[in-house]
């Protein structure tokens, strides 16, 4: 256990000294002041509320997690292996008396750690734009929504990093890895969009599964099912991926 | 070690591997609400527009602000689909306390319509008698697939929301509601903003603030899947430009009774002031015209602008001297005055031959080689209403400006 903290303060140290954390900051930050400044002019411009300081939040994480969040978790995994790949950084670290799998387990677990921060920091944010310029309709069971809603939406985030880990373990140009990662997410969504009754079984489809544990009547036989089908997608990615990544010739 | 690694990964997989596919299994056979509800709609439809002769359906709204009635209305629709006769009885309440009844019965031959405003009842018959149907399934039209499809990716993982209550006899209760966190805000802002639009006069004029408060649905259908009623509440706040808030609902309910226990009964005219009239060829149909009627002369004059002003350059000639139910043969040709043959850059001049079509308006296409040598193609359509006709040239732009395709007849 030991063994596998230090690699994974290692992989979160490397992550943090990366320019890329910094642009999904500030990609965050500027989503959360369009989306504020969007809500303003609708405001002033066709007498509708837009959004109160309960909903912004909730505004923000319909926008993100089909868009800005997808992207930090492929950027963050093709960095992690492809990029390291590249610039043989890697050997580096396999080189180190730790096993293969506490590696890629501990690659994975700074992946889940940041996107977690960055669904941290969107929270934080969305929460104090949302409190500062909208009509204040913010109740205690709202916030606790609001929490709930970014927390389980981690999990689908980190299964769709586990599949683009395990492209990157497949191809191994990281910007090949993205174009592909990109392409197949969208034809994942139209894919859902046509064959509309079996959309719930693509692994796209439970990003926003955040909408579930809204639900008046709480539907738990759905997100059961749900939380079952994103728990097999991320068994089956991380054990392809880690095989792959364990066969690799330094 | 190697061999034991292997195993447990390949296990793993497929432990996955079978989470994923019994789960999807698990889905598939399980409908969520969502879809029940769809699917009761669906089997309503066609039950309604195929398989039951007659039912009556009722279709009430009531719009309140701040618990207040503004206004409600009420309609009874009578279907016969054996007999082939609709009958429409709407009532409508208005905020002053107003009534306002109206009632509409329409069967292939006739259409009779009537309101309290009005003591005449105007009886339009029609002959031949038009096509017309009682109820057409919605879900059956050209599109609807589509239209599915998207209401599906909007609806997305609010399927969830819809609650089923099953009872031992079969028959279902559907339930649903969203509040303002949980309807989606760009949702949220397109109805709010149609809602704006879209709002009774008699209501206040909301300003600012206006959002979706809540939505709520209810549904119950018995045990055959047919759906018996459907009431859906929605709830909007907003502010008037005196800053006052208003909770505006909207209820709507829409109930099927009477199936094949319903009689369409056709108004009883007698005694009563009757305005008729008489329409030969429905809308709905293809109009009947004579062509033979359209032998002979037509005209519309060439303007020009010139100095300022609109002046007559010459005529447009259209000289049909032949036409059946099959074909129509004529010419055309463009007359200039004394004077003006310079602007007679375009002068077109051709014999045509049109072939009708059996659908759409009366009238067809023609092709045909100009004295110049130039090709030309076109229609030609009769106006049984007007006596005229319209010859429309493709590629118009190259007649000229200001090409008229209107002729009208000439009287000698």
């Amino acid at each position: 256990m030991a063994v596998f903290k230090a690699a994974l303060v290692n992989e979160i140290e490397k992550l943090s000294k990366k320019k890329k954390a910094w642009v999904a900051v500030i990609l965050s930050l500027a989503v959360i002041v369009a989306g504020q400044l969007v809500i303003l002019a609708v405001r002033s411009g066709f007498g509708l509320r837009g959004v109160g300081s309960g909903e912004f939040p909730l505004l923000v994480l319909s926008l993100v997690v089909n868009t800005i969040l997808p992207l930090f978790a492929a950027l963050v995994a093709i960095d992690s292996f492809s990029g390291e790949s590249a610039q043989n950084t890697l050997r580096i670290t396999l080189t180190r008396p730790v096993s293969r799998l506490k590696i890629f387990s501990a690659k994975i677990g700074a992946i889940t750690l940041f996107l977690l921060a960055a669904l941290f920091l969107l929270l934080i944010f969305s929460l104090l734009a949302g409190l500062l310029f909208n009509a204040n309709s913010l109740t205690w069971p709202d916030f606790f929504r609001i929490v709930l809603s970014f927390l389980v939406s981690l999990l689908p985030l980190v299964i769709l990093a586990l599949g683009i880990v395990l492209l990157t373990n497949l191809v191994r140009s990281g910007i090949t890895v993205f174009f592909l990662a990109i392409l197949a997410f969208l034809l994942l969504k139209v894919l859902g969009l046509v064959f509309s009754t079996y959309a719930d079984l693509l692994p796209t489809a439970s990003l926003d599964w955040y909408n579930l544990w809204l639900a008046g009547v709480f539907p738990w036989t759905t997100i059961v099912r749900q939380f079952l089908l994103m728990l097999g997608y991320g068994v089956m990615f991380f054990v392809a991926g880690f095989y792959l990544f364990d066969q690799k010739e330094l | 070690m190697k061999f034991k690694k292997q195993t447990a990964l390949l296990l793993s997989f497929t432990v996955g591997a079978l989470l994923v596919a019994t789960t999807a299994l698990a889905d598939m056979t399980h409908k969520s609400g969502y879809d029940q509800l769809k699917d009761a709609l669906k089997n309503t439809a066609a039950q309604c527009s195929s398989k039951f002769d007659n039912f009556t359906m009722d279709i009430s709204y009531v719009v309140k602000d701040n618990g207040k009635t503004v206004s409600s209305s009420d309609t009874v629709r009578k279907m016969d689909r054996k007999a082939d006769a609709t009958l429409e009885e709407t009532e409508l309440v208005t905020q002053d306390g107003g009534r306002q009844t109206s009632e509409h019965y329409a069967d292939p031959q006739t259409m009779i319509d009537h309101s309290s405003q009005n003591s005449t009842y105007f009886v339009t018959h029609f002959d031949p008698a038009r096509k017309f149907e009682v109820l057409s399934d919605p879900f059956q039209s050209k599109g609807a697939g589509d239209v599915e499809r998207i209401v599906d990716a909007v609806v997305g993982n609010l399927k969830d929301y819809v609650v089923v209550k099953e009872s031992p006899n079969g028959s279902k209760e559907f339930s649903g509601s969203l509040n303002q966190t949980q309807i989606p805000s760009l949702i949220n802002a397109l109805v709010s903003f149609q809602a704006k639009r879209g709002l009774v006069h008699s209501l206040p004029q909301l300003t600012q603030d206006i959002f979706i408060k809540e939505i709520k649905g209810n549904a119950q259908v018995n045990r055959n899947g047919v759906m018996q009623s459907l009431l859906g509440t929605l709830v909007m706040s907003g502010k008037d430009a005196q800053g006052q808030v208003h909770l505006i609902s909207l209820e709507v309910l829409g109930k099927l009774s009477g199936i094949n226990a319903t009689q369409v009964v056709k108004p009883d005219l007698g005694g009563k002031k009757v305005q008729e009239n008489t329409v030969s060829s429905a809308t709905y149909k293809q109009q009947i015209v004579n062509p033979k009627m359209y032998v002979g002369e037509f005209k519309n004059d060439i303007v020009i602008q010139k100095d300022g002003k609109f002046v007559k350059a010459g005529e447009r000639i259209l000289d049909i001297t032949q036409a059946d139910q099959q074909t129509v043969t004529g010419q055309y040709k463009e007359e200039y005055k004394p004077g003006f043959e310079s602007y007679a850059t375009h002068k077109v001049n051709f014999h045509f031959k049109a072939k009708l079509s059996p659908q759409g308006p009366p009238g067809g296409k023609f092709s045909a080689v100009s004295a110049n040598g130039d090709r030309i193609s076109g229609q030609l359509y009769f106006d049984p209403n007007l006596g005229k006709v319209n010859l429309v040239l493709n590629g118009m732009a190259s007649m000229g400006p200001g090409y008229d395709s209107t002729f009208e007849p000439v009287f000698h």
